[in-house]
């Protein structure tokens, strides 16, 4: 250790630092917890601060290096009111998660000094060291640009949604005229299209700022690491370098000599208990295939042992002393290999149970049918069948999976950790450490982003482990290689569509057979592949419907959950199939899947067959129906908003002067679901305090997503009441409702709905005081607005009054209200995706020039949450369909576990982003909301492979469209001189 | 005997360093500062250095674990006065007594078959601490800078292990690691990645500890070294090089200099490329040499040229009128923002042995702004020749041209994607200077009239060697149709 002086936030101190600290080690040490991990190659930027002024990664930068210099961190404007900067990032949505958003601001105020009126390319520019998964960039932008005006002295408008006229009756298709265009916005503006039969409220529906803005934007503690226990070690977990092998022996002794290790555990030292990891609803779907440490390692990457220490270094030494001897066994990668006989078998152990064929690692059969397709086909005037494979992402939130646990003074354990499941969590852990759940406490802080990465029960136990053996708190943070190779992914797959259509056009028979790769592990297996077959098989109405899938195990990275779950597969192979049968028809593709797609009134013909917990065999008495669809509005609004007639004009798709350029658009129907039916289910509880404010306690996890505000908001709507005046804490499982947890579209709906039920039994008891108060004999005339109970002759009585009343004063009592909810409803969010691009057809180069989605999600309690849901999703989606990918050598190791050859999306490279929420009026959703989280995921892909299509007449039915790739299938194909 | 005692140090792993933990006596000497470290007192394994690893250095002392302790002999070693930081560089000569290596006859088995050690295989990837070669087997394998090593080896860190089976399956390649083993034409970086390091870590199948027994585990691919063919180029910005064990900010280039005539010592410029791999390689051990309060930062005009100081920021010089514009733009796509400002034009040539270099567009455009390298300790040359020279030397300066229109082509999986190939051109009066980035180690300067002349690309998943000869022939073509 050597001395070094820092200037931090102005005040020059010396402190400790060792030559090989980072400048993020030392921060984080002082106790600057804005200063974020997101990776160790500077690629994220979560680390960036100020250094003499300049933004500056310092996950890798030496603390030695700084030394001399001022290092700003956005600790040093956390006065009691917000900077204009970090006003301007609150007010305009800026930040879901936050993790990265104290880098973002320390690069806007640098940014600012310099220049105080910059160029929409310049901001871009500032904030391309700072990668956000969730926001796709647009609400930041926007917020440096209202920074700046702000900085400048200029006014600036509340920023809130653009509301437009309908170009539809909601129902009808409309044609939309070439002349007409989009009223001009900001991108980051949502465009709010209302519907009559939502009614006009006080909270919902308002652009209100997000309750967790404030500790998000000073950087204040918040997330898992931001909070150290006393006497903390640190774990690291020895992985396998082999994608399959077996474990003959591990020596653990030199490990264990090592002067600050506390504890090695491996196969030998802990419980052979099977389980699954997947975060889901009591029972867990089989087969519980997995250990915590077994003598058998499956991928590389998989755990082999791990290591509790003093510090992560003497930990990684730990881990090099081990000596693992391993038996190396033939490995499979490819789903449709995995099975053919001679297979290398990946579960051969006799303890798991459930697997459907062991032998040819098929882990599960999943079939379903309504009518016959075979009578359908032959009945058909025409069949199409085409396959498309679809490839492997990863969901790359900004903070890793990191978990902390200890014994707490009772000797139970506790467990914080980023998770988006703390309840399934706490269930699944206990009996891995041979605990009753009642001794087990599962708390989530605030997430920086999960997309499902987190939807799973991943590294708690192994901290957990590690805690009972030391009886010292003991932290595991994955690293962002880790990350990538042994949490969890898009489960890739391989999908053969076959459609009979008759000769007006309409479908008579659909069948998909799919096969979908779980990796070595089961876990989301079943569910994933089922809402494939759900999403692949209910957008477009159809008599006969089949569904044939295997689940293969094979040797590559863990699939799991991941925002769409099944669904972007699934929409990219059938939008793109619905694209060819068009063209072959030649319909126009809007017109021909508008002729087949699911309309209000239709029935859901499928989904009761392809269920979590029951897969109805046989028919049914009745089948679910739409309630709701904006889909013709969003479709005339996107049309407009993409200027779809473009497509027509030769000379715009090909110009004359520039040979290599094609320029195309695409579309894709979307359709998913709303949490899903009799499984998912939400609780809340509410109680009032003395000054008429209310404290809510609910299980859903906010993830970024803004859950916490829109929930929220739900009750401050009930209770007549501010939205700062309901004070949010989630999760806590000694503390607050069970919930299911943030997957499945269900936190708005669900968890919601339970908040919206628990505040109207408060609001019930309310009234019946204040009808005591205000001498009215019938309580539900009382009416609560602006925090006062009112009564219908305009007297009223403040809810502080109520509440000091209740508690102090008269037939004291609390009151508060608990409630939950399960939905016996899933009803349909519906979009229209639309894409604009360029192809290079000389080299390939497919670049996506701007993306417009129109969303209905019922009614948006929050348009500025929805909307930069839709954005994040998107974006995330135009990865999946564009430039991510994971490559592997010939044994199984990922080559690109690094942010950069793993490409991800940065600010100043993105496409225009616009987002329409058509509103509609879903009677079962809390004040008519639908989902909105995870439709953004599906369009992307399969209208930026249409749009090819349109353009140069190549078909591409794998992903992603990198270069190679499209200029390979241009060579194959034909390219098709445009008309 | 020295020369005999590194490798059987090396080969049989008993010895530690302990760097800074030894009793020191300073003696000052009428004509010198002369240092000896005291070995008596040390008890075996008690003292380990501070990150991982059991590398022993030339220079570094050196006792045995659990064996005979081998005679220090404080070997006095001249300081240069003013140099009070070099003290940790003070070095002792540990003589191994003869009859250990007889006593010993393991070490001497493996000595055999250090003939195949320079294949590769990071320390961190073996379950076995790292191995020594000798000196004169150090440079057997073939294709010294090939791309990919540097990348798949820097991606060793605190991830995950590779089988000794799986690295040499690949193909027999040097290992990078040893950048700092003394062959003078291809040892230390220029600047912000030099180091030199004394113990390369490699590994054959025979000497590897994962001891795989069963009928399958030699099965893949063990043992036999199947040519070239998966030779990859990684995209990537990351170097091999090993943990900082200490770092020195010298206030003069002769100081920098002084320092870095110990092999252990490694150039720092902004630290983007080198930390990531310290990180990754916690097995090795390297000693930073700051060059930041050099004064290098600085920029200046001479005649028609531009000198940029080494430690100018990309950042700094993207907005500086006085940079061409075409490489203002060039040192915006380099990197985004805040690794931007940090890196250096220093580090970015000096790390032109790193796998990143492979797609610097930067590079490629000093290259055809004729830039030329100014060297400390070596003789200045044009960046072709630093390229391909690779000298021992501090980069002080990169001068360049800065008249003529530059434009480039690209093609990438996004906008700002690091291209998979990129062409990048200057018109002069002598006619169109260009150069290519993804097609070979470093970006190469062509004959605009026959860009792909020679050239033998490497594939990786990105792009196939066909298709980045493809997109060099037709990007080239456009760079050059918009200069003419």
């Amino acid at each position: 250790m050597t001395t070094i002086s820092l200037t931090i936030n102005g005040v020059t101190r010396e402190v400790a630092a060792a030559p090989g600290d980072t400048l993020l080690a030392v921060l984080r040490r002082e106790g600057f917890t804005s200063v974020r991990f997101g990776s160790d190659t500077g690629e994220t930027g979560a680390s960036a601060v100020l250094i003499d002024g300049r933004l500056v990664n310092t996950d890798c930068l030496l603390a030695v290096q700084a030394d001399g210099h001022s290092v700003v961190t956005i600790e040093a404007y956390n006065q009691a009111d917000l900077d204009p900067i970090q006003a301007a990032f609150v007010a305009t949505g800026a930040m879901q998660s936050g993790y990265s958003t104290p880098a973002a601001m320390l690069g806007t105020r640098a940014l600012l000094e310099r220049n105080p009126n910059p160029t929409e390319a310049e901001i871009r520019d500032m904030l391309s060291g700072i990668l956000d998964r969730e926001t796709a960039y647009v609400k930041p932008v926007e917020a440096v640009k209202r920074a700046a005006a702000v900085m400048r002295g200029e006014a600036t408008e509340p920023f809130g949604p653009l509301i437009l006229t309908p170009m539809t009756d909601g129902v009808h298709a409309v044609d939309v005229d070439p002349d007409d265009v989009s009223p001009a916005a900001s991108t980051a503006v949502p465009r709010l299209i209302p519907s009559w039969d939502v009614p006009e409220m006080s909270v919902v529906g308002k652009p209100e700022i997000k309750v967790d803005a404030v500790k998000l934007v000073k950087g204040n503690p918040a997330f898992t690491d931001d909070f150290v226990e006393r006497g903390q070690l640190e774990a690291k977990v020895l992985r396998s370098p082999h994608a399959h092998a077996r474990i003959l022996d591990i020596d653990d002794s030199q490990a264990r000599a090592l002067p600050g290790v506390h504890a090695v555990i491996h196969y030998k030292n802990t419980p052979r208990i099977k389980y699954a990891s997947g975060g889901q609803s009591y029972p867990n779907p089989h087969p519980h295939d997995q250990v915590s440490f077994d003598d058998k390692v499956r991928h590389v990457g998989d755990r082999v042992a791990a290591v509790a220490a003093d510090t992560a270094d003497i930990a990684e030494q730990a881990l090099r002393l081990i000596e693992v001897t391993y038996e190396v066994l033939p490995a499979v990668f490819d789903e449709l290999e995995a099975m053919l006989p001679g297979a290398p078998v990946i579960h051969d152990e006799d303890d798991t149970e459930h697997i459907h064929d062991a032998s040819r690692n098929i882990v599960h059969h999943i079939a379903a049918k309504r009518g016959n397709v075979e009578a359908g086909f032959a009945e058909s005037a025409h069949v199409f069948e085409q396959t498309f494979r679809v490839h492997q992402v990863q969901q790359v939130p900004i903070e890793n999976h990191i978990s902390v646990a200890w014994l707490d003074s009772d000797e139970r354990l506790v467990v914080r950790t980023a998770t988006q499941v703390p309840f399934h969590a706490r269930r699944m852990l206990a009996p891995l450490v041979g605990r009753e759940i009642k001794d087990v406490r599962v708390i989530k802080p605030r997430i920086g982003g999960g997309f499902g990465a987190k939807q799973e029960m991943l590294i708690e136990d192994i901290v957990s482990h590690l805690a009972i053996a030391t009886r010292r708190p003991v932290k595991l943070e994955l690293s962002r290689e880790e990350e990538f190779m042994s949490s969890r992914t898009r489960h890739p797959q391989t999908l053969t569509f076959k459609t009979g259509v008759d000769a007006d056009g309409n479908l008579v028979a659909q069948k998909l057979r799919l096969v979908g790769n779980t990796g070595p592990y089961g876990t989301h297996a079943y569910t994933v592949q089922t809402v494939t077959g759900l999403r692949g098989l209910t957008s477009y109405n159809c008599p006969n419907k089949e569904f044939d899938c295997d689940v293969v195990y094979t040797n590559i990275p863990v699939p799991g959950a991941y925002r769409g779950y099944g669904a972007p597969q699934a929409e990219f192979a059938l939008e793109a199939h619905m694209e060819d049968i068009a063209r072959a028809l030649g319909r126009d593709p809007i017109e021909f899947k508008r002729q087949n797609w699911v309309k209000v009134g239709d029935e859901l013909n499928i989904a009761p067959h392809l269920g979590e917990t029951s897969a109805i065999e046989g028919e049914l008495d009745s089948y679910p129906i739409v309630m709701s669809s904006g889909i013709e509005e969003c479709v005339a609004q996107g049309k407009r908003a993409i200027g779809w007639h473009r497509r027509e004009d030769p000379s715009w798709v090909a110009p004359p002067d520039q040979p290599q350029l094609r320029r195309g658009l695409g579309f894709a129907f979307c359709m998913h679901g709303t949490a899903i039916p009799f499984l998912d289910m939400g609780g809340c509880s509410i109680k009032i305090n003395d000054d008429g404010s209310f404290n809510m306690l609910i299980g859903a996890t906010d993830l970024g997503t803004g859950a916490d505000t829109v929930i929220g908001q739900i009750a401050a709507e009930v209770l007549g009441v501010a939205l700062d005046d309901i004070k949010v804490y989630s999760s806590d499982t000694d503390v607050t409702p069970f919930d299911t947890g943030a997957y499945a579209s269900s936190t708005t709906y669900i968890s919601g709905t339970a908040a919206k039920l628990a505040a109207e039994k408060v609001r019930d008891r309310i009234k019946e005081r204040a009808a005591k108060l205000l001498g009215v004999t019938e309580p539900c005339s009382i009416e609560l607005r602006d925090k006062r109970a009112w009564a219908p002759n305009g007297e009223s009585v403040s809810l502080e009054d109520i509440a000091l009343d209740s508690l102090h004063l008269n037939d004291q009592e609390q009151i508060m209200g608990t409630a939950s909810y399960v939905s016996p409803e899933c009803p349909p969010p519906f979009a229209a995706q639309f894409v604009e691009i360029e192809v290079d057809v000389t080299t390939g180069q497919v670049t996506v020039v701007k993306m417009v989605m129109a969303v209905d999600c019922g009614v948006a309690i929050n348009p500025i949450t929805a909307s930069g849901q839709v954005e994040g999703g998107m974006l995330q989606a135009l990865g999946y369909g564009h430039c991510e990918e994971y490559a592997f050598d010939d044994n199984g190791r990922m080559l690109n576990a690094e942010l950069g050859p793993y490409k991800i999306y940065r600010a100043d490279e993105v496409p225009e982003t616009e987002v329409y929420l058509v509103q509609t009026m879903e009677d079962s959703g809390p004040f008519g909301a639908k989902a909105v989280a995870e439709i953004p995921k599906d369009g992307v892909a399969p209208a930026i492979r249409n749009a090819i299509l349109d353009c140069t007449g190549v078909a591409i039915n794998d992903l992603p469209f990198t270069p190679g790739r499209v200029w390979r299938a241009m060579q194959e194909q034909t390219l098709q001189p445009r008309a | 005997m020295i020369g005999v005692h590194h490798v059987l140090v090396g080969l049989e792993p008993v010895a530690r360093g302990f760097r800074g933990t030894a009793e020191r006596e300073v003696v000052v000497d009428d004509d010198l500062f002369v240092i000896a470290e005291v070995l008596e007192d040390v008890v075996a394994r008690e003292h380990r250095l501070p990150i991982g690893g059991t590398e022993v250095g030339e220079d570094q002392a050196v006792v045995f674990a659990d064996r005979i302790p081998g005679l220090a002999v404080g070997r006095l070693v001249p300081a240069t006065v003013g140099l009070a930081r070099l003290i940790e560089a003070g070095a002792v000569c540990v003589e191994e007594p003869a009859v250990v290596g007889a006593a010993n006859p393991v070490v001497l088995d493996l000595a055999e078959v250090k003939g195949c050690t320079t294949m590769t295989a990071p320390g961190f990837e073996q379950t076995d601490r790292s191995r020594l070669v000798p000196i004169q087997d150090e440079f057997l394998a073939q294709q010294l800078h090939r791309p990919g090593q540097v990348g798949r080896l820097a991606r060793t860190g605190d991830g995950v292990p590779v089988a000794t089976q799986q690295l040499t399956g690949r193909s027999s390649r040097v290992d990078f690691d040893d950048f700092g083993v003394p062959v003078p034409s291809r040892a230390p970086e220029g600047s912000s990645v030099a180091v030199h390091r004394r113990v390369p870590d490699s590994a054959t199948p025979d000497c590897a500890t994962q001891r795989g027994e069963g009928p399958d585990s030699s099965g893949t691919n063990s043992g036999s070294a199947d040519g070239v063919s998966s030779e990859q180029l990684v995209p990537g910005r990351s170097l091999a090089v090993p943990s900082v064990l200490a770092y020195h900010r010298p206030q003069s280039l002769e100081d920098a200099w002084a320092l870095l005539s110990n092999p252990e010592h490694a150039l720092l410029a902004g630290g983007t490329l080198i930390v990531p791999a310290v990180r990754r390689n916690p097995d090795a051990g390297a000693t930073f040499i700051d060059l930041q309060a050099l004064g290098l930062d600085t920029l200046g005009v001479d005649g028609d040229r531009l000198n940029l100081g080494a430690m100018a920021r990309l950042g700094d010089l993207m907005v500086d009128a006085r940079v061409p514009a075409l490489l203002a733009d060039l040192c915006r796509r380099e990197l985004p923002s805040a690794l931007r400002n940090a890196a250096t034009i220093g580090g970015t040539v000096g790390a032109a042995g790193s796998v990143t270099a492979a797609d610097s567009v930067l590079l490629a455009g000093l290259l055809v702004h004729d830039a030329a390298v100014g060297l400390h300790g070596a003789a200045d040359r044009s960046l072709a020749d630093y390229l391909d020279s690779r000298p021992v030397g501090i980069v002080t300066v990169v001068s360049m041209e800065t008249e003529g229109a530059g434009t480039l082509a690209v093609t990438g999986r996004t906008p700002a994607d690091v291209p998979i190939v990129a062409a990048v051109g200057r018109r002069t009066p002598s006619g169109i200077r260009l150069a290519l980035t993804g097609v070979a180690a470093t970006p190469v300067l062509v004959d605009p009239t026959d860009p792909t002349a020679g050239l033998e690309p490497p594939s990786d998943f990105r792009g196939s060697s066909d298709y980045r000869l493809h997109l060099a022939s037709t990007l080239a073509a456009r760079v050059v149709q918009e200069l003419s």
